[in-house]
């Protein structure tokens, strides 16, 4: 029994002093993402660490986690937003490099509904007025510090429905969240973005889709923190994602170029 | 390495990391609890106890602070290892720790308490030290408890996710533990991963629950 301690408190120690393996690569970049651009950064991001030999690492949260975890000094070296709210809040605290700060491409909301509905009655909403209908009970939109949800609800506050639909509405984390709400049934409509429906095709049908004159534009930004210890490779990242090539991927998951 | 055995590493690195600091912290004070009495005990339980009923969420936020540079943890870390706390895998322990700390500390309590006082003090009449009497008596006799407890602690560390998130983010091989991997894949419409990393965690979890259960079953019978 006596002999456990020490031998506790030493594997103790050599656990907390594994680093990680990519950890240890010099000069990789951590790059904050919005979840519903995890994918295409990941291509871009690999696209990038092969053509500069450096590692790039993302993280994925929403927008606004990632901002937090910003405010509260996470090492990112790059931070994309899915919105410029949330990009003017980690600027507020100073944290952005000069000059890093670029808007990359734009999206469009998606009024969706589960296809076992298309097939019943949901031939009736081809209009945001028909969620008003009493068959549609509730609508998943996300929260409205997640950009996606700060739009949703500005396209209804637009067409005078919010108001009349706010007991409808079922608030999900992030634009993901309301997808799934929507695929398995749980839900009777959600908004998400154009780009999100295809990772769902089968269970999903898109009912409705914004345009610029009845929507805020919706755009991604992404920016360099200042405290990075990478700052040209993080720019040379963000020139790499708005460069022409990568946008064209972009505009073939769905995005619009801006 | 497939994302599934990544996700499974992470996990296993976080919770053994965190059951064995909650151990090492909450053995002596549990025993402490048990046999002392002082003004205030109550409160003292009551904050220690807290985690287990705040949203992880909020305790995630609590720790968001904490961990950063300017942080009273953030900064330890920053001098210990030249490395941010923040979105690193020991962010991910820290965070199961608070979280799993009272489900162990609440474990190990019953479980000295349940350590007949009696033959602690026959131990002292017949000459072993305070301490010696602590290392042979009290403890092998709490030591199923204790297991259940740290097994109990293991489990819910390896399912956490809410303060994980938060101060962990979710970087693949690096911080994505089993949770937030079924999070992640199932918002990225990854319904195999999702389902794959689902069932590891449901057989980590059996395993646990059993090894608990026969460890705090066995105590039962051995108390009769």
């Amino acid at each position: 029994m006596r002999v456990v301690f020490p031998q506790v408190y030493k594997l103790f120690l050599l656990l907390a002093l594994i680093p990680s393996a990519s950890q240890a690569l010099a000069g990789g970049l951590l790059v904050g993402v919005p979840v519903s651009m995890t994918e295409v950064i990941q291509a871009a991001a690999d696209k990038f660490s092969e053509e500069n030999s450096s590692s790039v690492r993302l993280s994925a949260a929403a927008s606004s986690t990632l901002a937090q975890q910003a405010l509260a000094g996470a090492p990112f070296d790059v931070v994309i937003t899915a919105d410029d709210l949330t990009m003017d809040k980690i600027a507020a605290a100073g944290l952005i490099a000069a000059g890093s700060r670029r808007r990359i491409i734009g999206n469009r909301l998606a009024l969706i509904v589960p296809r076992a509905v298309v097939n019943n009655h949901a031939a009736t909403i081809t209009s945001l007025r028909d969620l008003l209908s009493p068959r549609i009970r509730r609508i998943a939109i996300a929260e409205k510090t997640v950009p996606a949800g700060h739009y949703g609800r500005a396209l209804l506050a637009k067409h005078e429905i919010l108001e009349p639909l706010r007991t409808k509405l079922v608030s999900a984390t992030h634009v993901r969240a309301v997808l799934a709400l929507v695929s398995s049934g749980a839900v009777d409509a959600g908004f998400v973005y154009v780009t999100d429906v295809p990772i769902a095709r089968s269970k999903v049908a898109i009912a409705y889709t914004s345009d610029d004159s009845d929507s805020e534009p919706i755009h991604y930004e992404a920016a360099a923190l200042s405290r990075s210890p990478n700052l040209s490779t993080a720019s040379a990242f963000i020139n790499h994602l708005t460069s022409p090539s990568n946008l064209k991927l972009f505009e073939l998951r769905g995005f619009r170029r801006l | 390495m497939s994302v599934v055995m990544l996700s499974v590493i992470v996990s296993l690195k976080v919770a053994l990391l965190a059951t064995l600091v909650v151990v090492i912290l909450a053995t002596p004070l549990a025993w402490y609890l048990t046999r002392r009495n002082f003004t205030g005990k109550f409160l003292v339980e009551g904050i220690l106890l807290l985690p287990l009923t705040l949203p992880p969420v909020a305790i995630g936020l609590m720790l968001l602070m904490l961990m950063s540079p300017r942080g009273i943890l953030g900064r330890f870390w920053l001098a210990v290892s030249d490395k941010p706390l923040l979105l690193s895998w020991q962010a991910a322990a820290v965070a199961a720790m608070v979280i799993s700390f009272p489900l162990y500390l609440k474990a190990a309590m019953e479980s000295f308490a349940s350590v007949p006082q009696r033959l602690e003090s026959m131990a002292e009449t017949m000459g072993l030290s305070p301490w010696r009497c602590w290392w042979k008596v009290t403890l092998p006799l709490a030591a199923r408890g204790l297991g259940a407890g740290a097994l109990l602690a293991a489990a819910r560390a390896l399912g956490e996710f809410g303060a994980t998130t938060m101060v962990a983010g979710s970087i693949p091989g690096e911080t994505e533990t089993l949770a937030v991997g079924i999070y992640n894949s199932v918002m990225n419409g990854d319904e195999y991963t999702a389902w794959s990393l689902a069932t590891v965690s449901l057989i980590l979890a059996i395993i646990a629950t059993i090894a608990s259960r026969s460890l705090s079953h066995y105590s039962a019978i051995r108390a009769v």
